[in-house]
């Protein structure tokens, strides 16, 4: 281990932020940031959403120019116009969504314009596959050089990420989140190769809101809250409690498992169901899946993107078509219903809020409003009753805890977790007995996961059925009565959170099946 | 939540003035004085006096027959614009404006000429007539796009071309008048005639007949339930088929109704102000073009698209006047137009590119995250 070597006075950091400041309009995103980053060190930035963590990086990429501070590397004062001129100083960033050629094979992708000549305008492909194997092979990055990105796992292609930055000589590494998209395997996997990248002689810059990967493998944490710094602590010296109140500004006991209820009669009968895909590709996404949720009960569905839960529930709400099956609530079967009559049993909170769960250009009023615009309490004959509307809208919004100056402000000023609670209050208002409800915490601020959790338990209480998918194993595993884990489209297993781990989901996700 | 007592809301929408004042004295003013110093440049660079050009463009549209040319020319104008925003804000694209205004105008010209009855019964009937043809083409196109996925945009823009040639076949062959010198039809008998008001100089009843469309357009998008779902069908159909509404029964009804305005607007054109329907001349005022660009402006606001429609008609009749008293060619007034329409549609854009990031300023770190490429957590 290159060990920690703490920012003694001696050395020269290889990063130092001073004063860094970015306002938007009359909202400070980052407030006077100070940051010294060490040579060989392993640094963790942590933060809620909102923090201020993206617009940091963005800033230290050269992908936005802080109003004020500035921006030191290796002895230098920077000016970064753009991420090229960060690139030229030894950075390289792995953003959470890949800029890669799909099409390209891995060395294209890595090689792009940096491609090595021979003979003049001939690239070098052979001499750029070695440089890549070795490369590979020193840290740990297996990946073949000569497949075609498409065909690869998400996290082979974060590694291609890395492998492009490293090609690059960078010598600091800024990963965002980069573990937001893994498997548990993958994760563990990514986190060995930080720390040989450390140990390789390189700086690693890592942003997480996971505190068990910062006590994994980071030296030194450095904590944002609204934009300020509020500590920066040695990794070996903390705790996640310490860490945890840096963050949120408050004191929150890591939450234990919901108590669990025997659920009642099946509410949700999924039988047989068979989707096709929605890709070119052939074959089913889902494939003969069987599912029934009782009253008062939440069933998980953990799998890795891409393994047929989408497809499960846009067949499910009536987005996609399915090939064979049968869909039932309370014993009525959906499965011919048009999507309007299929909203008349259930309630649906879709992962993708912005294209599908709202429209941002319209008011909170207006999205608060969807299918409920018909009941008799907000229509007469066609006309809309506007006093209603709007009373309905702020009683949501007070129920809620959505945070906004008016009822009349438009969707898209939200926040991710106002946004979010804008949807499920919606949805959870109708009272109807099955809520399908995708990655309900992605992008949300700790604060507001524990309000949705308490939400989504509350209606389970009340005798609801939810179908709960989401990437968060933990959130899983507190929240569901049972666990179903989907791979490559077929139910892999069903178990109980109290009789499995994140290790044996993991397992299963990646499909292994039950013995 | 302890964000939570920072909440103060505005218990009711932005009152409408405000709004008017707020866009008309940001955007459209300086959308405005942009389009005039372009306008400007345009004209010295024809080698004409800018001076000379506007004021004649100006008085030509408000003196003498002015007013009353431009408010018979802004019904056709605001007519297509509803025609054509109606659908778009469903995010139906019309752009067979033209043909239904052709067909309207066919059919609304053979009740007006053939029909026997009480001679205002058969004027409005005529009218009814136009727009019910207007609807039943625009509706080919909507069966089109769901029953067979031929996209409106394509269908819509090509059956112009297919009712101008069955207007041109009938009026030839059957139901053209064979003592004229064109392809054209008898005139319109003088008591089947849309009638004048006495005030405003002798400008039919049409006006107040469009501007009491305008304002039941206004009334349903803000008060009716239908109205609602058709801006949420606008804003994201994704969202709105989420939502559990019939989105595609939503854009046909949307698509039919714009039908029937071009259509009614087609009749009426024949019966309020030509008198004759000669082929060719519904297309060549290109009318439905014009509403087209004036629809652009506001597609969501029917009351924006009546003034700009007033100002643009104002422009062709200005450019008209001109042409007469200073012989430079009416076209620059053409010219103007489209300027004003560049010039608006890119200040939108730009307005809504660099407040963006102020508007989001609660979220900045999202936003931010978008643009760097991931999703901050």
């Amino acid at each position: 281990m290159g060990g920690h070597r703490d920012a003694s006075e001696s050395v020269e950091p290889v990063l130092r932020l001073e004063g860094l400041t970015k306002r938007f309009g009359s909202v400070t995103a980052n407030d006077s940031i100070d940051l010294t980053v060490g040579r060989q060190e392993i640094h963790a930035i942590v933060g809620e959403n909102g923090a201020g963590k993206s617009t940091l990086m963005s800033m230290l990429y050269g992908i936005l120019q802080p109003d004020a501070g500035e921006i030191w590397v290796k002895g230098e004062r920077q000016h970064f116009k753009n991420p090229l001129d960060a690139m030229d100083v030894g950075l390289g960033m792995v953003f959470q969504e890949f800029q890669l050629f799909d099409s390209l094979s891995v060395v294209e992708n890595v090689i792009y314009r940096r491609e090595p000549r021979r003979w003049g305008p001939i690239i070098d492909i052979d001499g750029a596959c070695a440089e890549i194997d070795e490369l590979a092979r020193n840290y740990g990055l297996s990946v073949d050089p000569l497949a075609r990105v498409e065909q690869l796992s998400v996290g082979q292609r974060q590694r291609v990420e890395v492998l492009k930055a490293l090609y690059r000589h960078a010598d600091v590494l800024i990963l965002d989140e980069p573990t937001a998209v893994l498997t548990p395997q993958e994760t563990s996997d990514l986190l060995g190769m930080l720390t040989r990248l450390r140990d390789g002689g390189r700086t690693i810059v890592f942003i997480t809101h996971k505190l068990n990967e910062v006590m994994d493998v980071a030296d030194h944490a450095t904590v944002l809250h609204r934009g300020k710094v509020v500590a920066s602590r040695l990794v070996a010296e903390t705790s996640p409690t310490e860490l945890s109140a840096d963050m949120t500004g408050r004191n929150i006991v890591p939450t234990a498992r919901a108590e669990r209820r025997q659920p009642g009669r099946t509410v949700l009968n999924v039988s047989e169901l068979c989707v096709g895909r929605t890709d070119d590709g052939d074959g089913l996404a889902t494939d003969r899946v069987s599912l029934a949720i009782g009253a008062g009960e939440i069933l998980g569905v953990a799998a890795i993107a891409g393994n047929g839960q989408e497809e499960l529930v846009r067949a499910i709400v009536g987005l996609a078509p399915i090939v064979s099956g049968t869909i039932g609530i309370e014993g009525t079967p959906i499965h011919g219903l048009s999507t309007r009559q299929r909203r008349e049993h259930l309630a649906y909170v879709p992962e993708d809020r912005k294209g599908i769960g709202s429209a941002g250009s319209a008011s909170i009023q207006e999205n608060l409003l969807m299918g409920f615009q018909r009941e008799p309490r907000l229509c007469s004959r066609g006309w809309l009753n506007r006093g209603e509307a709007l009373r309905h809208a702020n009683d949501l919004i007070d129920r809620y805890g959505i945070v906004t100056q008016s009822a009349a402000a438009k969707a898209s000023s939200l926040s991710g977790g106002n946004l979010q609670k804008v949807l499920l209050g919606r949805e959870l208002a109708r009272s109807l007995p099955v809520l399908i409800v995708e990655q309900p915490t992605r992008g949300v601020d700790i604060g507001a996961i524990e309000f949705i959790h308490q939400q989504l338990l509350r209606y389970r209480d009340g005798g609801g059925a939810v179908l709960l998918v989401s990437a968060e194993l933990s959130e899983l595993l507190k929240l569901s009565t049972r666990i179903a884990v989907m791979s490559k489209g077929r139910l892999a297993a069903v178990v109980e959170p109290d009789a499995t781990s994140e290790t044996e989901l993991g397992l299963y996700m990646s499909g292994a099946t039950t013995s | 939540m302890s964000e939570h007592t920072i909440s103060v809301r505005t218990t009711q929408l932005e009152p409408v003035w405000v709004r008017i004042v707020r866009v008309v004295g940001g955007r459209v003013s300086s959308a405005i004085l942009i389009s005039l110093l372009l306008g400007v440049a345009v004209v010295a660079f024809s080698g004409s006096g800018p001076i000379e050009v506007f004021s004649a463009l100006l008085t030509g549209a408000v003196t003498e027959s002015g007013p009353r040319n431009t408010l018979a020319r802004a019904v056709p104008i605001g007519g297509m614009a509803l025609a054509f925003s109606i659908p778009y804000r469903a995010g139906v694209v019309n752009l067979g404006g033209q043909g239904q205004m052709v067909l309207g105008g066919l059919v609304g010209s053979i009740v007006a000429i053939y029909a026997p009855g009480p001679d205002p019964l058969v004027l409005v009937v005529a009218i009814v007539a136009g727009a019910a043809t207007g609807a039943a083409w625009a509706a080919l196109a909507a069966l089109g796009q769901w029953k067979l996925m031929l996209p409106i945009l394509i269908t819509t823009l090509l059956s112009n071309y297919i009712a101008d040639a069955i207007s041109g076949y009938l009026i030839r062959y059957h139901v053209g008048d064979p003592g004229a010198s064109a392809i054209a039809m008898k005139p319109i008998p003088l008591d089947r005639r849309v009638p004048t008001l006495p005030i405003l100089g002798g400008v039919t009843v049409s006006v107040v007949v469009l501007v009491i469309v305008v304002i039941v357009i206004s009334i349903h998008d803000r008060r009716r339930v239908a109205g609602y779902e058709s801006l949420m069908t606008g804003y994201n159909p994704s969202f709105a088929w989420y939502g559990g509404l019939a989105v595609d029964r939503q854009r046909s009804t949307l698509l039919i109704v714009g039908g029937a305005i071009g259509g009614a607007v087609g009749a009426n054109l024949i019966v309020g102000q030509l008198f004759v329907n000669i082929h060719g001349d519904i297309t060549g005022t290109a009318f439905a073009w014009t509403g087209l660009m004036v629809a652009l402006i506001a597609p969501r606001n029917p009351i924006a698209i009546a003034i700009a429609a007033l100002g643009f008609a104002g422009l062709q009749v200005g450019g008209l006047a001109m042409q007469r008293e200073t012989g430079v060619p009416g076209s620059l007034a053409l010219v103007l137009q489209g300027i004003i329409i560049v010039v608006f549609m890119t200040r939108l854009v730009f307005v809504r590119s660099t407040w963006a990031p102020r508007r989001r300023a609660p979220n900045a770190d999202t936003t931010l995250g978008t643009i760097g490429g991931g999703k901050d957590a």
